[in-house]
């Protein structure tokens, strides 16, 4: 009976606990002009980082990845603003995309440091990383937090370019292991 | 056969031989030679649908890009290639062989032209 009595102790101690961690970690709410905001930023920020590619790799494939990063988010951003236009959004600043820029400072410092085949390693593994953060970002919590229905579809709209980004990058990490 | 039969038999065949032609182009409908249908692969949501096609010889694809960014058709050695095809733009090719071919902007792109 004392055993039982622990353990069901045990369960509810885990599921407050369970419940506080998911509580803690509840997306932060967004307004349609912040999501927009997060949007373009989160584009922005990897442009910057093929801009850096551009300038310090020699590897062909790099070289091309980078320039697809660079067209394509160019092209996702004026999609955006288009959009943001037409609906009278006006992309606001918020705690997420300013999270997401202090993050990228730190990263093109880290590059900026690098260089040959170290920095293409290093692009190319944040290209990675980077993209399933945002893929994960765009899927969880800007689609659920966005009200405007265009805005809604263009973010998901988004999504195949960057599984298809993320695939071309892990394709180059498995060569150049 | 006297000379009269002779003749007339000739006539009859230099007449028919002129006469056949124009009586079978008339009846029968010219069966010109296989000139080709047209088949459309859209480009979309960063995938060619559809991604597999079945042609024959002498058919023309037209790529429709309705995707948000731009994409190209390359043949997978190289051997052809469409140059950037930007948003809402197309381009076609007349098919001459089976073929695999792949977004050489965003490899992770495939698709494959079957000549049956
Ligand atoms: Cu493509």
């Amino acid at each position: 009976m004392k055993n039982s009595n622990t353990l069901t102790c045990l369960a509810a101690a885990l599921t407050s606990l369970v419940c506080l961690s998911v509580s803690a970690q509840k997306n932060p709410s967004l307004t349609d002009p912040e999501v927009a905001s997060v949007a373009v930023v989160a584009n922005q920020i990897d442009i910057g980082y093929a801009e850096i590619a551009a300038a310090k790799s020699k590897n062909a494939e790099v070289l091309k990845f980078a320039e697809t990063m660079k067209r394509d988010h160019t092209a996702v951003i004026g999609q955006a603003v288009a959009l943001a236009k037409k609906l009278g959004v006006t992309p606001k600043d918020n705690a997420v995309s300013a999270k997401l820029l202090a993050d990228a400072a730190t990263t093109k410092k880290a590059l900026a440091k690098k260089s040959g085949k170290d920095f293409d390693k290093a692009y190319v593994d944040n290209e990675v990383a980077y993209h399933k953060a945002v893929i994960n970002a765009v899927e969880n919590l800007l689609i659920p937090e966005t009200d405007n229905a265009e805005l809604k579809q263009l973010l998901q709209n988004i999504v195949p370019a960057l599984k298809a980004h993320l695939g071309h990058a892990e394709m180059i990490q498995k060569n150049h292991k | 056969m006297n000379k009269i039969q002779v003749i007339l038999i000739t006539t009859i065949l230099f007449a028919a031989s002129f006469i056949f032609p124009y009586i079978q182009k008339r009846i029968v409908p010219p069966t010109k030679a296989y000139t080709g249908r047209n088949h459309t692969i859209e480009i979309k949501q960063m995938t060619f649908s559809p991604a597999n096609i079945v042609v024959k010889k002498g058919d023309r694809i037209i790529f429709v890009n309705h995707d948000m960014v731009t994409h190209d058709i390359t043949e997978a050695k190289k051997a052809w290639s469409s140059a950037p095809l930007l948003i809402g733009k197309s381009w076609s090719m007349t098919v001459t062989q089976t073929a695999a071919y792949y977004c050489s902007i965003h490899p992770v792109m495939k698709g494959k032209i079957i000549v049956k």
